[in-house]
């Protein structure tokens, strides 16, 4: 029996036109068929469709954790429009005749099934690697951080006082190469760089009064000599793996990513880096527009509710793809995970799931994370900066922190203090895609300036020297307020 | 003083990074920093290796110098990183929280995101966006208080006034630090809009901004300020002063301010403006003061011209006294003391010499009469109604509507309908030129109708039922439209008979089909459904997603049985309306 609601169908969609979309095709009859299987596994239908032939669509809840939906139109949306207007007509109420499932459904079937099971029995098997490509792509990587190295030289020797609308566009141009060379990181990386000086139009020279150069030069050198770190880093990583065609991807650090890589999680669980039974409370979300790549990113920095590691979910919408990836949102249950991949990183690694279950956030989660934030804030500190003299470091990491009280200066500057006195100032610096939300605190009630758990972003400001904390939110007895959006 | 060295190479290393690592050979400011570098080395083995990085670098040529200043700054960078300060060394006190009492932030991103870009963008479409959120309690959420706050500037300023006057307040005191912060007492629009909203929520700590604002602000910032003053006797002498200012809007404002006080110096202002070319505005605060010696003042003048109209001969004159007594009239506004009461029936009296008092296309003598009985009508006078009502049959037809307020108010529904049924139904002959029956019924059809101005009394007001068989007798739509009730027969066979010759004609796309069916909704139609139904499908063939969109405001609130119904013709919908359809039959669903 297939248990869907109308919300269900809601949240499968990929966006709001595909839920009004399928709704139509509902309310329009357009379905000549509504079936289901005797055993109520799966539903289908045909549905009238603009061209010619109707289009096959069917719905199969035989894995009911994971739905597998089918469609002959050649949308790209996933679920499409057919698919979700034939769960609306199930919510609905609409008759389903009992049929046969079509043979081909049902030879589609079984091959799932086939598949699912060789994946298990596969699980345990090593990776077949086409060493000849993978060779290929390794030289070729190479030869992409040799051009990095001599573009960042370049920059270098001209001097980053130079840098000017011209250079700037060239050195994207070149960019463009590196992600020829099967290094889009590392194109990343570049366009990281160059993306500093461009003004809030997003165009660099376009508005030179609304960039400060000064201000933006320490950054830069910092961004160069990660740029830097990436080729030597890399490079001797690349070689290793060429000399070695058999050596797996590194996962003790993010080397692998920072040159590319894009993990599958099959590549995750066979590194091990799966852990299971996982339970996950979102402490902020965060969606922007990153005009360099020309993609949404959409953000959820996430607690493990039984290690207290923050960790963060990531969702990458290319301009182009828009309607056909669904936007990560807000979360404000418990996600509960039997099976979750973690990326390799650092404090805050990437995480992602199959398959999550939802349910309501206690006043017990909430304590669980006030238990598991740091509170000794000098060993929290320390622990910090040790890892943001990596140069590939992520140098904001996320953490929770237990604080004694949150003060003001007399000169307005927002502290937190521990139980020992040990203070962190508390700064909007930090993502500049995150809006500002020190301004925020005073709104708050008193009672959330003592005893409780900051949610916050670290940051180093290289000019000042000073290692401050952005509020993120702020988790209560019984709460997470959150401070950015 | 190691450190300090150190921020020595990182200062220098920055320096030849945006000049250029071509400058870096023999760079004498780095080189000056190698000996104490060697020197701290000894003790730590790190400043050894920034030594040797530094050397690297001076003794570096143009093809080695980029590496080498890059592998400095690395090294330099990564000490950097590991030095940071954490804490601030300043004397820290308690924040003063705010009584918001907003904790939630459970709005999710994609539900704020259209918001938030709403509040900072423009464009059309976005106060819709902003009060749907609005009802949706969405504001009461800390990370949009700014937001809002900042809103107030709105360039748009319907958005400005909407934020102002039913967002914000809900906040109480706790946005006014923010809102003091960002007032420009030279402002515009939004400064003002910030003032008086800064003097609804602490009207006692605001009063500095507003004596600011007062004494150096902007026109609207002043007139503004003053708004705000309107009760306060502390300012009254600069209100005074105010009176005689040089813009016309201060002028009125102040004017308005000092309304509330009976002092001899606001009397005498009052009258001094009655002179004036803001008399009409002097008037309305008149009309609001409650000082003895201004009313007297006040009928005095009043009377004064009353005897000029019907003593002088001469016209001009007689005229100008006409349109003078029409402007003091207005000063009797919500006024029923005995003396305005006496005074406004004396001058009912004279009713028929007013109204021998012709200007054709001006104010004329009927036109006094009508604000007289109005006056009467809307004082709290029983017996002074009670005299307008008695005196219906001598009364223009214009005057005849306020003997309807009057009666509405006082008489018995049997009384009213006994005393005005008559002029609605009467048969009146076809004339040329003027028909006062004729005028008279249509004044009566268009006051049951709602159509005059007083629509509110008229439904609110529960009317003899025969009013209903009446209008039903004479085929007067709007009036049945108005007084229309559930099972009425009548009611219910003229509406039906009317959409049915709208859906045979070519009426089925007329402005007021949504009208009609609002109507047989409210009055539970029998046919409403059906009605609606054609209406659809038939408006939809002539004009796909045109005509429809004011049938689909309709449908959340037909019964629920209309769901099969409409859902049974959709196929033979355009995809247009069935575009406006689905969200609304959603909501139909769901209710």
């Amino acid at each position: 029996m297939i248990q869907i609601d109308e919300s269900y169908v809601d949240s499968a969609a990929p966006n709001a036109s595909a839920i009004k979309n399928g709704r139509g095709l509902v309310l329009k009859g357009k379905y000549l068929a509504l079936n289901k299987s005797e055993d109520e596994t799966i539903i289908f239908g045909e549905c009238k469709g603009s061209g010619k032939s109707n289009y096959h669509c069917s719905c199969d809840f035989v894995r009911p954790e994971a739905p597998t939906h089918r469609c002959s139109c050649p949308s790209r949306q996933f679920p499409c429009k057919h698919c979700l207007g034939l769960m609306y007509a199930w919510t609905q109420g609409k008759s389903f005749q009992v049929a046969e499932v079509p043979s081909d459904i049902e030879e589609k079937r079984e091959k799932l099934a086939a598949r699912k099971e060789k994946q298990k029995a596969d699980s345990g098997k090593p990776k077949k690697v086409n060493k000849t490509a993978l060779n290929k792509k390794i030289q070729a990587q190479l030869k992409g951080l040799d051009l990095l190295e001599t573009l960042t030289h370049d920059l270098v020797r001209m001097g980053m006082g130079n840098t000017n609308a011209k250079t700037a566009t060239q050195i994207d141009d070149q960019a463009k190469q590196l992600g020829n060379a099967f290094l889009p990181g590392a194109q990343a990386a570049l366009r990281d760089y160059t993306k500093l000086f461009a003004g809030d139009d997003g165009r660099i020279g376009g508005n030179g009064e609304s960039v400060n150069l000064e201000a933006i030069y320490s950054e830069a050198l910092d961004q160069l000599t990660r740029i830097h770190a990436l080729i030597k880093n890399g490079r001797a990583y690349l070689s290793r793996r060429l000399a070695d065609p058999d050596l797996k991807p590194e996962t003790e650090t993010a080397i692998a990513a920072w040159l590319g890589h894009a993990w599958q999680l099959s590549e995750l669980r066979d590194a091990g880096l799966v852990e299971n039974d996982v339970e996950l409370v979102q402490l902020a979300f965060n969606s922007h527009d990153d005009v360099a790549r020309r993609e949404y990113v959409d953000t959820g920095t996430w607690i493990d509710l039984r290690s207290g590691r923050v960790s963060i979910t990531q969702t990458f919408r290319p301009y182009k793809a828009l309607d056909y990836i669904k936007s990560g949102d807000s979360f404000f249950q418990v996600a509960v995970v039997k099976e979750l991949c973690v990326y390799p990183g650092d404090v805050n690694p990437r995480v992602r799931w199959e398959e999550m279950a939802p349910r309501p956030l206690k006043d017990a989660d909430c304590r669980a994370i006030r238990e598991l934030a740091g509170s000794d804030f000098e060993a929290l500190i320390k622990s910090v900066k040790g890892q943001l003299k990596a140069p590939l470091a992520d140098k904001h990491p996320v953490h929770a922190l237990s604080y004694a009280n949150m003060m003001e200066t007399e000169d307005g500057e927002f502290v937190i203090e521990d139980a020992s006195g040990t203070r962190i100032a508390l700064t909007d610096r930090g993502l500049s895609e995150e809006p500002s939300s020190c301004h925020l605190l005073r709104l708050l009630s008193d009672d959330l300036f003592k005893d409780q758990t900051l949610v916050g972003r670290f940051d180093h400001d290289l000019d000042s020297q000073r290692l401050r904390v952005k509020p993120l939110g702020i988790v209560t007895e019984t709460a997470i307020v959150r401070l950015t959006y | 003083m190691s450190i300090a060295v150190l921020n020595e190479v990182y200062a220098e290393t920055r320096r030849l990074a945006i000049a250029g690592s071509n400058l870096a050979s023999d760079d004498f400011r780095l080189k000056k920093l190698i000996d104490p570098l060697q020197k701290a080395g000894e003790k730590a083995p790190v400043f050894a290796r920034v030594a040797q990085a530094v050397k690297d670098v001076v003794s570096s040529d143009a093809e080695s110098s980029p590496q080498r200043l890059l592998e400095l700054g690395t090294l330099v960078t990564a000490i950097r990183y590991t030095q940071g300060r954490t804490g601030a060394a300043k004397e820290a006190r308690s924040i003063e929280g705010s009584d918001f009492g907003l904790t939630s932030s459970n709005t999710s991103a994609r539900v704020l995101k259209p918001l938030i870009e709403a509040l900072k963008s423009t464009g059309s479409g976005r106060l819709e966006i902003i009060s749907e959120a609005h009802e949706r309690g969405v504001f009461n959420d800390i990370r949009l208080v700014k937001l809002a706050v900042a809103a107030i500037d709105d360039g748009y300023s319907e958005i400005g006034e909407y934020v102002a006057t039913q967002i914000l307040p809900a906040y109480g005191t706790a946005i006014l630090p923010e809102l003091a912060q960002t007032l420009d007492v030279k402002g515009k629009g939004g400064h003002a809009r910030r003032l008086v909203l800064m003097h609804k929520l602490d009207s006692v700590g605001s009063r500095k901004k507003v004596e600011e604002a007062l004494e150096s602000g902007s026109k609207e910032l002043k007139v503004a300020a003053i708004s705000c003053l309107k009760d306060s006797e502390e300012h009254l002498s600069f209100l005074l002063s105010q009176v005689k200012a040089r813009s016309q809007e201060v002028r009125r404002a102040a004017l308005d301010a000092i309304a509330g006080f009976s002092q001899p110096e606001v009397v005498e202002a009052l009258l001094g403006a009655l002179g004036g070319t803001d008399a009409v505005f002097a008037l309305y605060a008149v009309s609001r003061n409650r000082s003895p010696e201004l009313l007297d003042r006040l009928l005095e003048l009043t009377n004064e011209q009353l005897e000029a109209v019907l003593a002088t001969k001469d016209k001009a004159k007689r005229l100008e006294a006409l349109t003078r007594l029409f402007d003091l009239l207005l000063g009797f506004q919500s006024r029923s003391d005995k003396k305005s009461i006496s005074f406004l029936l004396g001058c009912f009296e004279q009713r028929e010499n007013l109204a021998r008092v012709k200007n054709r296309g001006g104010t004329d003598g009927s036109c006094v009469v009508e604000r007289v009985a109005g006056l009467l009508a809307e004082s709290k006078s029983k017996s002074a109604q009670e005299q307008l009502i008695e005196a219906h049959e001598s009364l223009p037809p214009d005057a005849l509507e306020w003997a309807l307020v009057a009666g509405l108010q006082t008489c018995t529904i049997k009384r009213f309908f006994t005393l005005f049924s008559p002029y609605y139904v009467a048969t009146i002959p076809k004339k040329r030129g003027a028909n006062p029956a004729k005028d008279k019924q249509e004044v009566v059809a268009g006051f049951l109708s709602g159509e005059t101005g007083h629509s509110s009394q008229t439904s609110k007001a529960k009317l003899d039922s025969r009013w209903l068989e009446a209008a039903v007798k004479l085929n007067d739509l709007p009036v049945v439209m108005a007084l229309a009730q559930p099972k009425h027969r009548g009611a219910i066979k003229l509406l039906s008979k009317t959409v049915d010759a709208k859906l045979k004609g070519k009426g089925a796309t007329d402005y007021d089909v949504s009208d009609l069916l609002r109507v047989m909704i409210r009055i539970e139609h029998p046919k409403c459904v059906e009605h609606f139904v054609n209406l659809l499908v038939v408006q939809d063939g002539s004009r796909p997603g045109y005509y429809t969109h004011w049938l689909m405001e309709l449908i959340p609130y037909l019964p629920k049985d209309a769901v099969s119904k409409i859902e049974a013709v959709v196929p033979k919908l355009s995809e247009q309306t069935i575009d406006l359809l689905i969200p609304v039959l959603e909501q139909l669903k769901k209710r």
